[in-house]
């Protein structure tokens, strides 16, 4: 009697740990709203119905890193920027300019995160500008940051030491951290500082002195008049420097093969996409023992972060249903996951930028060198109040949508439960929140109804948590 | 009065001792604190400058102040001439400035150190609550809404129950008309933070707009920079009577480590601007008495410039108390240049110590034990 006791306690242990053999809805849901901006309502059924691993893998497996939506015409011209030798007239044009390319660029991001092919890739690629934060208020060049976006996307799933050696001496990051100012002389400190505290291994695993040995390591670094890397080798500092331990005469790229050999730098990684992609909770010993495995299988990779996001996708702690709607939308998943939830309208995404940056995320243009605080943070008296009325803005817009979209959103009701042809409005509800407020089986029939009844959905405190 | 009666709840067998203290302090008229948070570092040397000492122009010959330049407060100190238009509020004896305001230990992180800042905590200990949210607890004027913060970040308030942040009072109150009811029970913290900022809202919502119908207009002009735009804000929500001890807002990012001229100039004026305009509207509406506005910044920077125009993090720097009751004039020490350890000022006065003598003498509150930081500081006249 006990040895199948013993046997069935073997068995319910292992079916909570071991990854799900099938996806259902609210998996599927939890996984393209964590790392994806979640899918269109009438896509979601179809990820359904397939083996986890299958499903991870064909997520991860796209390895096409070139944005679909056309990128604006000025990134191919040269750099433009203000110069001391214009007149007023002049300076004043150009700033106009670089201000309008500003918004372009940022509208440019948000829909190509509505519609790209690679969701993950692109979600990838926000964590990094989340990590490697940049800001067109300090750099004044969308063309440098629009550069740095492409470098941050095409490594977004690749290999993080190849990452961190391009984003140090990326044009854009040298301007916002003053790398390029960094000289011989009088040292700059700020890009130094915020590669350790930051960039890898995070605060208090470094004294004060290897910060300034580090930023004599970098000095030298700097752009050219067209904003391309180069070292200013007289400007460089070849004295004996000691870091984190070790002395010679060490230069930038030697600072980072040593924050590269150093296992913190790892579990600083793994916490930070832990709390972007499971849970804030990374104190309780059973996530420090997991981040301790993740960050091995960072190094064991040689930093490849594929293996990595796949073995986080797969940890237990992912997985517990406990953290099904446990973290809050960031501006971004909220409004770029409500346009691909309702395959609202790609000519509102103009309307992003400036949405998202009244809730608290203006992308590229950070509130400082950390990047957004978020989790709890996101949602404040303000920013919950904006939410809900851009909610009801693009709701009233569906509305008054054409027929035919009208047709696709009720078509797309249909098409997730075929077999009943009418759905309830848990139904409707188990497709948009990540955990169930309600018990209401009343059916769906008409478009007013369904309008009603997404309203009433999406207005709920749960529609922000995926 | 539910409020009183949870303060003895809390403080328990003390609360006797306190008594005669608490009669004494009801007949005062208990101030509203209006934090300004400087972001990103505020350079103190290029604020309040030591124009006398010829140190200061050899360790900033690109970016130092020239002395005709000045506004001159005394032989030693005077303003940035950015800051011309509160040049008046210091002849009028409303402005007292702390010098060497730092901290042991100082952290040159901006994220630690404005952290040890708002949680008023050691250099070594790390705590959550903001530094307001215990004194919030304690005061004893009337509260309609704990506090409001106009900017984005609840910082030294948070984890004060009803502290809310608004950005503009009419669409406020329009999305809180909105907001569906809603209760749950599962035991999800991000849930949970969600609906404590939806009651929040409602209970908020509630006081404002029965008091913002009779509320007088101001006449005073306001300069168009969204610094101003914040402190008009305040400015409207106390002339309409509504009772919250606490505002804040912010001004950034004085993060100057290249080109700090024009920025830090264009910054000051932007401060001294708003400042003057809010002093006007208030005096106008006479609160001005009642209110001590308070600037901080998470450290002051480096005493030498750097190679790009600019200043590093650094550590000490000077701040501003304003307000009708506040003794003007210097406090503190201002630290001195030939004595920097490792290129940095060394502070006078911990910050805390500030903190402490504001909120004692702006609600009297009864003395709590020696801080440990030295005598209160008598920039206000009770």
């Amino acid at each position: 009697m006990y040895k199948y006791l013993l046997v069935s306690l073997l068995f319910i242990s292992l079916t909570v740990t071991a990854a799900p053999k099938y996806v259902d809805i609210s998996l599927a849901k939890h996984v393209l709203g964590r790392v994806a901006f979640s899918v269109s309502v009438d896509e979601l059924p179809k990820y359904t119905q397939q083996p986890y691993n299958q499903f991870i893998q064909g997520l991860l497996s796209q390895s096409n890193t070139n944005p679909i939506t056309p990128p604006p015409s000025w990134t191919k011209d040269a750099l433009l920027r203000v110069n001391k030798s214009m007149s007023q007239e002049q300076k004043k044009t150009v700033r106009k300019k670089l201000r309008e390319q500003s918004g372009e660029l940022k509208t440019w991001w948000y829909r190509e995160m509505i519609q790209t092919a690679n969701p993950v890739n692109e979600w990838m690629t926000l964590f990094w500008h989340n990590h490697f934060t940049s800001s067109l208020q300090k750099v004044k060049s969308p063309l440098l940051l629009y550069k740095q976006n492409e470098l941050l996307r095409q490594h977004a799933m690749g290999n993080f030491a190849v990452l961190l050696q391009a984003i140090a001496k990326d044009p854009a990051m040298l301007v916002y951290l003053d790398n390029r100012s960094n000289r011989k002389k009088k040292p700059n400190e700020n890009f130094a500082r915020e590669l350790l505290e930051l960039f890898t291994l995070g605060e208090g695993h470094y004294t004060e002195s290897d910060i300034k040995a580090a930023a004599k390591a970098f000095t030298g670094w700097g752009i050219s008049k067209n904003a391309e890397f180069v070292f200013k080798k007289k400007q460089h500092d070849n004295s004996v420097k000691t870091f984190m331990g070790r002395s010679g005469n060490l230069d930038g790229d030697d600072i980072i093969n040593v924050l590269l050999s150093d296992p913190q730098t790892a579990l600083f990684l793994t916490e930070k996409l832990w709390r972007a992609l499971v849970s804030d909770d990374i104190n309780s010993a059973a996530t420090k023992k997991e981040s301790h495995r993740l960050a091995n299988v960072l190094r064991q990779a040689s930093y490849e972060i594929k293996p990595w996001l796949l073995a986080m996708l797969n940890s237990a702690g992912f997985l517990d249903e406990k953290n099904r709607g446990s973290l809050i939308k960031s501006p971004v998943d909220f409004l770029v996951g409500f346009f691909k939830q309702f395959s609202l309208p790609l000519n509102d995404a103009n309307i992003l930028p400036k949405a998202s940056k009244q809730i608290g995320q203006d992308i590229f243009d950070p509130p400082n060198v950390k990047g957004w605080p978020g989790g709890k943070n996101w949602i404040t008296s303000n920013t919950l109040l904006l939410r809900q009325q851009y909610l009801n803005r693009g709701l009233r817009a569906m509305e008054k949508s054409s027929e035919k979209m009208r047709s696709k959103n009720i078509n797309m009701m249909n098409a997730a439960d075929q077999d009943i042809k009418k759905i309830s409005y848990d139904d409707l509800q188990a497709l948009l929140l990540p955990i169930l407020e309600s018990n209401n089986r009343e059916i769906i029939a008409t478009q007013q109804d369904w309008l009603r009844a997404t309203r009433k959905i999406v207005l709920q405190p749960a529609y922000q948590l995926k | 009065m539910l409020r009183r009666d949870f303060i003895k709840f809390l403080s328990g067998v003390p609360v006797l001792a306190y008594c005669p203290q608490l009669v004494y302090a009801n007949t005062k008229k208990q101030k509203t604190i209006i934090l300004v948070e400087l972001q990103g570092g505020n350079d103190g040397l290029n604020t309040v400058i030591p124009y006398s000492d010829p140190e200061y122009y050899k360790l900033r010959p690109n970016i130092a102040i020239p002395k005709d330049e000045v506004l001159q407060l005394s032989n030693k100190l005077g303003f940035h001439p950015a800051l011309q238009s509160i040049l008046p509020a210091w002849k009028g004896n409303d402005i007292a400035i702390v010098n060497g305001v730092g901290y042991e230990n100082p952290n040159r992180s901006h994220f630690r150190s404005i952290e040890i800042w708002e949680t008023a905590s050691q250099s070594e200990d790390y705590a959550t609550e903001g530094w307001l949210a215990k004194h919030l607890l304690a005061q004893t004027m009337p509260v309609d809404i704990n506090a409001i913060v106009v900017d984005n970040d609840l910082g030294p308030l948070s984890g004060t129950d009803n502290a809310i942040i608004i950005n503009d009072v009419e669409k406020f109150l329009q999305g809180a008309r909105k907001l569906n009811k809603t209760s749950n029970s599962l035991n999800n913290s991000a849930l949970q933070h969600i609906q404590k900022v939806q009651s929040s809202i409602a209970l908020s919502a509630e006081q404002l707009a029965l008091k913002v119908k009779s509320a007088k207009n101001i006449k005073a002009s306001f300069p168009k920079t969204s610094f101003s735009r914040d402190l008009k804000t305040i400015a409207s929500i106390m002339a309409a009577g509504v009772n919250v001890p606490v505002y804040k807002l912010s001004l950034g990012s004085f993060d100057t480590h290249a080109g700090q001229q024009w920025q830090h100039k264009k910054l000051l004026q932007t401060l001294g601007d708003g400042l003057a305009a809010f002093r006007s509207a208030l005096q106008e509406q006479s609160l001005w008495d009642d209110v001590v506005v308070m600037t901080y910044s998470e450290f002051g920077r480096r005493a030498q410039e750097n190679a790009s125009r600019g200043t590093d993090h650094g550590t000490a720097a000077p701040h501003f108390i304003m307000g009708g009751k506040v003794k003007g004039g210097f406090y503190g020490e201002q630290p001195s240049l030939t004595n920097l350890v490792n290129g940095d000022l060394v502070y006078k006065v911990d910050f805390k110590l500030v903190y402490t003598s504001i909120v004692q003498q702006s609600w009297s509150l009864p003395t709590v034990k020696s801080s440990g930081y030295g005598k209160l500081l008598p920039f206000i006249r009770i």
